[in-house]
């Protein structure tokens, strides 16, 4: 037995196109786990660095399905920047990547000024969600 | 029209109007995945750091919307755009065309490398 709910003028009955289908039972569709976000403070220095954080633990044990944005202390709730980011404004960079193990996700953090000036004493918000569905990898 | 809805816990299914108050709505579109696979090819480096492609066939009559992830082989799961945190190995890139799903790769690690692409199709066309 199946669910299936089709979009208006299509026949739930005989639809077989799924862009033709608000919803089927036939086909998956993520589920959510945990969202949240967080301020990630970037330490004080002035040579190259990389910076890491456990910044979640799932716990899930297998690697999840998940989506993280960031945004910066100057427009924390304005400006959401889907990861990972890189930024190059001379004489600054910075990359930011995000990863999953089967019990956390890791935030990693490389910034860089050429004329050694200060990038560190800032902090990056990072916005996850964090889904059920197992990658299976 | 007959609606299909289901409210999240203390929310009056009759009354809300809040997407995000749901836990299924027939109003709104939901996400389908029609198909998801993993791909692990072995890689040859190029100390050049050049990008080159690999492709797995999605067997799909049309270009699909395509969501990938990127296993290194230090266990941690990474997104496109994403470089492997011990070594020079790039997932630089996703792009999708009527037949294939493409996946960039920055692989400067002096030896070959072999990460797991997993990737997720959906039922909407781009």
């Amino acid at each position: 037995m199946k669910l299936v709910i089709s979009k208006p003028t299509k026949n739930a009955l005989t639809e077989t196109n799924p862009d033709n289908l608000i919803y089927s039972s036939d086909y998956d569709t993520l589920k959510y786990y945990v969202a949240g976000s967080a301020a990630v403070s970037i330490p004080t220095e002035a040579s190259p660095q990389t910076y890491e954080t456990t910044f979640v633990t799932h716990n899930l044990g297998y690697y999840p399905f998940f989506v993280c944005f960031i945004s910066f202390d100057d427009a924390p709730t304005l400006q959401y920047y889907m990861m990972p980011f890189d930024f190059a404004d001379f004489p600054m960079s910075s990359q930011n990547y995000v990863y999953v193990t089967t019990t956390t996700l890791i935030f990693r953090s490389w910034n860089y000024d050429v004329f050694g000036g200060d990038v560190g004493g800032q902090n990056i918000h990072l916005h996850y969600k964090i889904f059920r569905n197992d990658l299976g990898v | 029209m007959i609606q299909v809805s289901i409210s999240k816990a203390g929310v009056n299914v009759l009354t809300v109007v809040d997407p995000n108050d749901f836990i299924f709505s027939s109003l709104y579109n939901t996400f389908k995945i029609i198909a998801s696979g993993t791909y692990s090819p072995t890689l040859g480096t190029d100390p050049g750091y050049n990008e080159y492609y690999t492709s797995v066939a999605h067997g799909q009559s049309f270009t699909p919307f395509v969501i990938a992830f990127c296993k290194f082989t230090n266990s941690r799961v990474g997104i496109v755009g994403e470089k492997a945190s011990n070594v020079e190995f790039w997932f630089t890139n996703l792009r999708v065309n009527g037949s294939s799903i493409e996946f960039g790769y920055l692989n400067a690690t002096g030896g070959n490398y072999t990460p797991v692409f997993k990737y997720y199709i959906c039922e909407v066309p781009l």
